[in-house]
């Protein structure tokens, strides 16, 4: 019991949108370069949004206000995929490709529902860390209208 | 805000691990070569504040969109 206690430390902390939550360690997702806008941010979390699993919230650890709602950009852009830099990789320090996991925040504006393709999330499952890019591309744009 | 002058071909060195180098100037454009360890991002200004803004934005999802996603999913 004792052994098992040490190896694993549960954390507390509390959430505007799910309350105070209790999770496990190794379940927290660190962004080491911050994220644009709030850069004082570090960690944060991945919870399903719907039963699918299509939606996740990325919510942070630090500030309980802070929670963003991502989704696979694939499902509505199949041709999508973010041009992976060196220095990203080295960053996420990649070991293989298959863990690599890119999602894209989900906004709303102007009564519609948009996603940001110009600023991907990704996420190295392997070790959980996290970047969000920032993909300087005129056919990928910050507000791409999806039909729901 | 400290101002340097230099020439193309010249550099500054910000701390021990960042150089940002001239490479041409040309009228009105400066084209900078920049040296960084990978976990520092480097990003022109412009794009960063669009990201930023976004962001902001993407924090304040109205509840009732991300209700609409989610029943729509669930169904």
């Amino acid at each position: 019991m004792n052994v098992a206690r040490e190896s694993t430390q549960e954390i507390v902390f509390e959430t505007h949108r799910f309350g105070t939550l209790s999770i496990m360690e190794e379940k927290v997702i660190s962004f080491a370069q911050g994220i644009p806008g709030f850069k004082n941010l570090r960690r944060f979390i991945l919870i399903d949004h719907d039963s699918e699993g299509l939606f996740k919230w990325l919510q942070s650890i630090e500030d309980p206000l802070v929670a963003f709602l991502l989704t696979n950009p694939n499902v509505y852009k199949p041709e999508y995929s973010v041009p992976l830099r060196k220095n990203d990789l080295e960053t996420l320090d990649v070991k293989d490709m298959k863990n690599l996991v890119s999602l894209v925040m989900v906004c709303f504006a102007n009564g519609k529902v948009t996603l940001n393709l110009k600023g991907p999330v990704l996420f190295n499952s392997e070790n959980m860390r996290a970047l969000q890019c920032i993909i300087d591309r005129d056919d990928y744009q910050s507000h791409f209208v999806i039909n729901i | 805000m400290l101002v340097l002058t230099r020439k193309s071909g010249e550099a500054i060195r910000i701390g021990g691990d960042i150089k940002v180098v001239v490479v041409e100037v040309k009228e009105n454009h400066v084209k900078l070569g920049i040296e960084a360890p990978a976990a520092m991002s480097v990003h022109r200004e412009e794009i960063f504040i669009r990201i930023q803004e976004e962001n902001l934005s993407a924090s304040t999802l109205p509840a009732d969109v991300s209700d609409t996603l989610k029943r729509l999913k669930n169904k």
